[in-house]
C-alpha cells in the first residue's frame, strides 16, 4: 500500500483465529461438533419421529427390524432419541455455561477490581458456593423446584460458576495495575467504562477458554443429573436414556453406550476447541510460533 | 516572587501516606511546588523518593486503598483538587492536565486501535462526534510527528515501536489542549536518539501551546537541557527548589551536589582517570524514615543535629529555597 515495510494492520483477534485454524487437532474438534450440532438441530426436521413411541420389542439388539442401533427397555429407538436427545443435552450445557460465566465474570469483575472489602465478601461467598458438592447441591436444587429443563440450566449455572469468577478475580487483580489503566484514569475514565472496556477485554482469553471448557462440564453435569433420574423426564436427553436404561447395562450395552459415546464426542469436541483457543489466543505461545 | 507569570498550579503541605500491615509510610511530606503557564517544572530525584506519587497525587490518582492524601492544597486554576468532588476531577484529567507515563509499552490499551484510544479522550471531554474525533486523532498524530497518520491511527499498540508509542501517549495527553502536561520520565524506556526527539517535541508543542510542563526525571542533563525551574525530592520532600540556572552553578543541598556530580561530563578536556562519582548509600524505605534529615546517613557533611532534626526550609535568594542544616541563616 502506501506506506513500504508498514505491515498491513491486522486486528489481534483475527491473528488468534489464524492460529486456531493451524491446529488441526482444534480444527478436527470444531468439525466434530458441528457435526453433532448438526445432527441435534437439523436432524429432527429431517427425521420426524417422537423418540418416546414403542417401535421394536423391548431391549432389542441393534440391527433389529425397526431399530438400528438397537431398542432399550420400552421398546423405544435408540437412534431416534440419540438424534432427539442432542437438543436438551446441547440446549442445557450451551445455557448452563452462559448463566455459570455471566455470574462467574461478574462477582470476579467487582471483587478483583474493587478489591479490600468487597473482594473479601464475594469471595467468602463464592467459597461457600464452591465448598459445597457441586452435584449433591445441584440435586438438591431441582428437587425443590420441579426437575424441567429451565430448573436443570439454573442449577448447573448457579452451583459451577466460582472457577469462573476466581479466575476473572485474578485477571482484574493483575490488569488493573498495568499502566493503561492508570493512564485511562487519567484521562477521566469512569469505573465502568475502565471494567468492562478496559480490563474485560484483555481479560477474555483465559475467560473464553475457561467458557468453552464450561459447556463441557455442563454437559457432563446435564447427564449425571439425568442419570440419577434428575433430569426433565419429558425431554428426550442423551443423559435421560443412559439413567433409564441404566439396570439394563450389563445384558444391553447398546442402550446405554451409544449416547454415552455422543456425551464423550461432544465433551471431547469442546475440549479440543477450548485447548485451541488456548492456543490461539495465549500471547507467549503465539510468540513462538 | 516576581509575580509577572500567572501561577497555573500551586501545591501545598501535599502529604501521602500509604498503610499496610499496620504500618504507615509516609510517601509526601509537606511538599510545596509551583508552575506557571509557559514554565516547565522539572521533578529530579533518584527512585522511591516521591517524584511519580506527586504526579499522580495532583491528579489525585494515588492508589488507594494502600495509600491516602493526608493533607495539604492542590490549587490548579483557583480550584483546590483536594476538595473538588470525583465528577469534577474526571472533567479535569486528561481535558485540563494531561499526563504522560513512563512505559509507553504498557500504557497504551493493546486490544484497542490507536484511534480509538485518542478519540475516546476527544468524544469524552470535546464532545466530538466519532467522525469528527478520528479526523482530530490524524491531525494529533501528524502534530507529534508520525509518519502516515492516516495508516497509523488503524493499528494496534503492538505494531508501533516504543518511541512511536510515547509519540502517541503525547498525542493522546494532549489532544484536548490541556493547561497543564505532567511527563513521568518520558524518556526512560526510550533509546537516547528517540529520547532528544521527544524532548524536542515536548519543547515545542510547549512553546506552541503555553501551556506548564512538570517534567518529573532523574537525569540531571534532561534538567539542564528543558527546564526553567527544578524541584529536587528525596525521601518525600522538596529538599531544594530553584530556577534551573541556580541550581546547576550553586547547588547548595548536599544531595542535589551529588547529583550534579554523578553526571558524566563527555567534554572533559583530559582524561583524569576519574571514576564516576556516585553517592553512597540507599535511598532510606518510605516505611522507615529516619527522624530528622532523610539524606543524613548517606550525607558526607552531616552533623548529629541533621539526624536528631529535620532541618528548616531557608530562602536563599528569589525562588531558591533549601532544607539542609548547611544553609540555615545563609538567605538574603
Amino acid at each position: 500500500m502506501s506506506v513500504a515495510g508498514v505491515p498491513r494492520a491486522e486486528r489481534p483477534s483475527l491473528e488468534a483465529m489464524r492460529m486456531f485454524a493451524r491446529s488441526p487437532v482444534a480444527v478436527g474438534g470444531l468439525v466434530l461438533l458441528a457435526v453433532i450440532l448438526l445432527v441435534s438441530l437439523v436432524g429432527p426436521l429431517v427425521y420426524v419421529a417422537d423418540p418416546f413411541d414403542i417401535v421394536a420389542a423391548p431391549l432389542s439388539p441393534p440391527f433389529s427390524e425397526g431399530a438400528l442401533l438397537g431398542s432399550d427397555q420400552q421398546g423405544r429407538d435408540v437412534l431416534t432419541g440419540l438424534i432427539y436427545g442432542g437438543r436438551a443435552t446441547l440446549t442445557v450445557g450451551a445455557a448452563a455455561a452462559l448463566i455459570s460465566v455471566v455470574i462467574g465474570i461478574t462477582i470476579g469483575a467487582v471483587a478483583g477490581y474493587f478489591g479490600g472489602t468487597v473482594d473479601e465478601v464475594l469471595m467468602r461467598f463464592t467459597e461457600f458456593f464452591q465448598v459445597l458438592p457441586s452435584l449433591l447441591f445441584a440435586m438438591v436444587l431441582v428437587t425443590l423446584f420441579s426437575p424441567t429443563l429451565a430448573t436443570v440450566v439454573l442449577a448447573i449455572g448457579v452451583v459451577s460458576w466460582p472457577g469462573t469468577a476466581r479466575l476473572t478475580r485474578a485477571e482484574f487483580l493483575k490488569i488493573k495495575q498495568y499502566d493503561f489503566v492508570a493512564a485511562e484514569l487519567a484521562i477521566g475514565a469512569r469505573r465502568g467504562r475502565i471494567m468492562w472496556k478496559v480490563i474485560l477485554p484483555n481479560a477474555l482469553p483465559p475467560l473464553v477458554v475457561s467458557a468453552t471448557l464450561a459447556v463441557g462440564a455442563a454437559i457432563l453435569f446435564e447427564a449425571s443429573l439425568s442419570f440419577l433420574g434428575l433430569g426433565d423426564p419429558n425431554r428426550m436427553s442423551w443423559g435421560l436414556m443412559i439413567g433409564s436404561s441404566r439396570s439394563y447395562m450389563l445384558s444391553s450395552w447398546w442402550a446405554v453406550t451409544f449416547p454415552g459415546l455422543m456425551i464423550f464426542l461432544t465433551v471431547l469436541a469442546v475440549s479440543l476447541i477450548g485447548d485451541g483457543l488456548n492456543d490461539a489466543l495465549n500471547p507467549k505461545l503465539r510468540e513462538r510460533r | 516572587m516576581d509575580g509577572a507569570p500567572t501561577t497555573l498550579l500551586d501545591i501545598s503541605g501535599l502529604s501521602v501516606e500509604f498503610s499496610g500491615g499496620g504500618r504507615t509510610a509516609r510517601v509526601l511530606n509537606d511538599v510545596a511546588l509551583t508552575v506557571a503557564a509557559n514554565e516547565t517544572l522539572g521533578i529530579v530525584g533518584e527512585s522511591g523518593c516521591g517524584k511519580s506519587m506527586t504526579a499522580l497525587a495532583i491528579l489525585r490518582l494515588v492508589p488507594s486503598p494502600p495509600g491516602r492524601i493526608t493533607g495539604g492544597r492542590i490549587v490548579f486554576g483557583g480550584e483546590d483538587l483536594l476538595q473538588a468532588p470525583e465528577q469534577r476531577l474526571r472533567d479535569v484529567r486528561g481535558h485540563r492536565i494531561g499526563m504522560i507515563f513512563q512505559e509507553p509499552m504498557t500504557s497504551l490499551n493493546p486490544v484497542l486501535t490507536i484511534g480509538d484510544q485518542l478519540s475516546e479522550t476527544l468524544i469524552k471531554h470535546l464532545k466530538l462526534d466519532a467522525r469528527a474525533a478520528r479526523a482530530r486523532s490524524i491531525e494529533l498524530l501528524k502534530a507529534v510527528g508520525i509518519p502516515a497518520p492516516e495508516r497509523r491511527v488503524d493499528e494496534y499498540p503492538h505494531q508501533l515501536s516504543g518511541g512511536m508509542r510515547q509519540r502517541v501517549m503525547i498525542a493522546m495527553a494532549i489532544g484536548c489542549e490541556p493547561q497543564l502536561l505532567i511527563a513521568d520520565e518520558p524518556t526512560t524506556a526510550l533509546d537516547v536518539t528517540v529520547q532528544a526527539q521527544i524532548f524536542e517535541l515536548l519543547r515545542e508543542l510547549r512553546a506552541r501551546s503555553g501551556m506548564g510542563l512538570i517534567l518529573i526525571t532523574h537525569d540531571m542533563g534532561v534538567i539542564a537541557e528543558m527546564t526553567d525551574r527544578v524541584a529536587v525530592m528525596y525521601g518525600g520532600r522538596v529538599v531544594e527548589e530553584a530556577p534551573t540556572a541556580d541550581i546547576l552553578s550553586a547547588p547548595a543541598h548536599p544531595y542535589t551536589r551529588g547529583l550534579i556530580a554523578c553526571v558524566p561530563d563527555l567534554d572533559a578536556e583530559e582524561d583524569s582517570g576519574a571514576d564516576l562519582l556516585e553517592i553512597a548509600g540507599m535511598v532510606p524505605s518510605v516505611w522507615d524514615l529516619p527522624k530528622g534529615c532523610p539524606f543524613a546517613d548517606r550525607c558526607a557533611e552531616a552533623m548529629p543535629r541533621c539526624v536528631a532534626e529535620m532541618p528548616p526550609t531557608s530562602v536563599l535568594s528569589a525562588g531558591h529555597r533549601v532544607a539542609c542544616w548547611l544553609q540555615e541563616g545563609t538567605g538574603p
